[in-house]
């Protein structure tokens, strides 16, 4: 039967097809809208919570002492109101500081995909170097900003597995550090080198570090310390300082001339302030061994034996920052997570064992983007009802003119129910055929976009390739979308055109 | 091509009445069009109405061809009381029992004349390959060569040929013509005319023709004149 109402609407359509095709712009457009607005949300949300403010990231701190502590009580309700009522609901113990325990507490909870800690540098430290890596008449010197987690939460990665890993999608991959480098804490190593006065005083590999003490002449041989930079970081070099200063891009993949560059850092030193105390800035190298999404977003990380050690240093004599990290134990705790709905529920656990977290910059931007698109995909709804009017208006005129000619049909047979078929076959393949159309110009609109982002603006940091996304549920919910209003649209026509009595219709013609 | 070969309306038996019609009552409003008629017509037979336009031929009809049901007292086509059948089963009597002729043939214009005839088929479960059924009406009918025109290149007595060829695509026992010879030159009318004597001569196909064409009355058994709401009878058999 459809098959037969087909040929005849198909026959139908071809009689009519300029006056359909002027009543389906609107879906056509309003499709476009649809799909190309909720695909540029989808995409700018993927984007921003992936890229440049990973979802799934918490950084867990201690509170501030103004916030969530309650002194008199070592442990807080964990079961809500309801916990209140029940003298044997579970109860959190709480914390003031992250800990080796905190960290263990949290690693086991349900929500956690990883979670490792991270202790600031409690001193000033200043880079001194890249006169040869960026062809410079002078050494750059400027403040660094350095963190530590534990060695083995980095990846490391054999030449091999390395090899493998670059063939791999840029969002697969997962090596941070490669052979032949590592990020390793040598402390250990290094307490068996030698004195020196040079380099070359150095077994391969190590450096000659003298401390900038008035007098000292000789120092001690270390090897440079392995130091990790974010991707961010990258793209804040590449998209800003790199063009404005006309210094060399740097690979993010592959680090390229600036894999194992090293520079001095001087340790307790400040570029803004002259040194309290009696302690003199302690002379290190750092050498650059990979990237990841795991070092600070604008410094180095380096393992975080370094820090520890360093911390108790420059507490001792006194050139540690107010307010730095106590070595046992650590400023934060990253956290990433499994899933995106487990947020609010890990947040909850947190705030109820006493520690607080930043704010989330990926949940403050999905917002702003959540509420663009919904305005825009309010709009692009709104253009498809006021393209659904009109194709009703359309269908309505249709039926009008085509009054005597239902008569006929009915005549020789046709029943109310296959007139208003016959209507709403029509609208399905008029909407069919919009949204087909309207999402193709989605997609060609949408790649001339990333076209022109590609290649007529500026580099900027995250620059990204697409900020458009097209999952398979969207095409087929604009289809869908398409379909229906075209088919609630032609529906009420056709029900009234059925509803003609046959001899009224035929009435017109008598 | 034999008539019929055509024509495949089965013969039955001619005494049975094919309509009856009990108190046949129909309103417009406050004005009766059809004020009780009384009314028989045997399988077979050729019956022409007359009357004055506006005289309820066309709203007789309507009602005894399920068109219209909106009517008082009974109808009964081949055995079934019109009144109160579901639309789909009146949709399904419409294209069974009953062929439709009209004054203006009612062709779409869309359509050409091959497609135009075998339009019945898009609505019922058509046995055969309609294209080939409408080839042989069109054959029957004399205009084999426009198969593949459309209306608007057709004469007025082209078109009702056509017209007449679609109305007998199902098979139907009763053809009920609207004035079919209203548009036509009495030249063409006589020959319409003859075509219809001939379906019912050859197939038995009954014909109720609704007219104020004397040449259309003349091919009739029985002669009927619609005055004031009600039936008379003007020339016996």
């Amino acid at each position: 039967m459809t098959r037969r109402y087909l040929a005849f609407v198909l026959a139908d359509t071809r009689r009519n097809w300029k006056r359909l095709a002027v009543s389906s712009i609107g879906v056509i457009i309003g499709i476009w809208a649809f799909t190309l607005f909720f695909a540029f949300g989808i995409g700018l949300d993927r984007f921003l919570e992936g890229q440049v403010f990973p979802w799934d990231k918490i950084v867990v701190v201690p509170a501030r002492a103004s916030m969530d502590t309650c002194p008199d009580d070592d442990y807080l309700d964990d079961s809500g109101t309801f916990g209140t009522l029940l003298p044997f609901a579970p109860k959190t113990r709480k914390f003031s500081v992250i800990t080796d325990e905190v960290v263990n507490i949290i690693k086991q909870r349900p929500e956690v995909r990883e979670a490792y800690p991270k202790m600031k540098a409690s001193f000033p430290a200043t880079l001194v170097g890249g006169r040869h890596a960026l062809s410079l008449p002078y050494e750059l010197k400027t403040v660094l900003f350095i963190d530590g987690i534990p060695a083995d939460e980095v990846v490391h990665c054999s030449s091999e597995e390395a090899r493998q890993d670059m063939a791999l999608p840029s969002s697969k991959r997962r090596c941070e550090v490669k052979a032949p480098y590592s990020f390793k804490d040598f402390g250990k190593e290094d307490s068996s080198l030698p004195s020196c006065r040079t380099d070359t005083d150095c077994p391969k590999g190590t450096f000659c570090a003298i401390n900038a003490r008035p007098g000292t002449s000789t120092g001690h041989c270390y090897h440079p310390i392995p130091a990790i930079i974010s991707p961010y970081l990258l793209e804040i070099w590449n998209g800003s300082v790199a063009p404005a200063h006309g210094y060399p891009r740097i690979d993010p993949s592959s680090l390229g001339n600036f894999l194992g560059l090293t520079v001095r850092v001087y340790l307790g030193s400040s570029v803004f302030s002259t040194m309290k105390g009696s302690g003199h800035p302690i002379m290190r190298r750092f050498q650059l061994v990979g990237v990841s999404d795991k070092a600070l977003d604008l410094g180095v990380t380096i393992p975080m034996g370094y820090i520890k050690r360093w911390s108790r240093i420059f507490k001792d004599s006194g050139n540690a920052r107010p307010g730095g990290t106590p070595a046992h134990t650590y400023s934060s705790l990253v956290v990433r997570v499994k899933d995106k709905r487990s947020i609010s529920q890990f947040l909850a656990f947190i705030k109820s064992m006493g520690l607080s977290y930043e704010e989330s910059k990926a949940e403050t931007a999905g917002l702003a983007v959540t509420i663009i698109t919904a305005i825009l995909l309010f709009i692009s709804i709104v253009m498809i009802l006021i393209a659904a009017i009109n194709i009703a208006h359309t269908f309505y005129t249709i039926v009008a003119q085509r009054r005597r000619e239902i008569g006929v049909l009915r005549a020789i047979g046709a029943s109310r129910r296959d007139i208003a078929a016959l209507f709403v076959l029509e609208g399905t393949i008029l909407g069919a055929l919009s949204g087909l159309l309207g999402i193709t110009l989605a997609l060609l609109t949408s790649t001339g976009v990333d076209w022109i982002l590609a290649s007529a603006v500026p580099d900027f940091p995250f620059k990204p390739d697409t900020v458009f996304s097209y999952p398979g549920w969207l095409v087929v919910l604009a289809f869908s979308f398409s379909v229906i209003a075209a088919v609630i649209a032609a529906y009420l026509p056709a029900r009234a055109a059925s509803a003609v009595e046959p001899s009224e219709a035929l009435s017109v013609m008598v | 091509m034999a008539m019929n070969m055509l024509w495949f309306a089965p013969m039955e038996e001619m005494s049975e009445p094919l309509i009856v019609t009990e108190n046949l009552r129909k309103s417009y409003g406050d004005t009766e069009v059809l004020r009780g008629i009384d009314f028989s017509m045997k399988e077979g037979e050729i019956v022409a109405v007359m009357g004055r336009s506006g005289s309820g031929k066309t709203t007789f009809l309507n009602v005894l061809g399920g068109l219209d049901c909106r009517f008082k007292g009974k109808v009964m086509i081949d055995g079934l009381l019109l009144r109160d059948l579901p639309d789909v089963r009146l949709a399904s009597f419409r294209s069974e029992t009953i062929g439709f002729v009209f004054q203006n043939f009612q062709l779409l214009p869309h359509l050409n004349v091959l497609e135009n005839i075998a339009l019945p088929a898009f609505f019922t479960d058509f046995g055969q390959d309609p294209t080939s059924r409408a080839l042989e009406l069109l054959e029957a009918v004399g205009l084999p060569e426009f198969a593949d025109s459309h209306p608007a290149v057709l004469s007025a007595g082209q078109k009702q040929r056509v017209a007449i060829a679609r109305a007998l695509f199902n098979g139907p026992k009763l053809l009920l013509c609207d004035e079919p010879t209203g548009n036509l030159d009495s030249a063409t009318a006589g020959d319409t005319v003859s075509l219809f004597r001939r379906i019912n001569d050859e197939e038995g196909v009954s014909i109720l023709i609704v007219t104020h064409d004397t040449i259309a009355a003349r091919a009739a058994d029985r002669v009927l004149e619609m005055k004031d709401g009600l039936l008379e009878e003007v020339t016996g058999d």
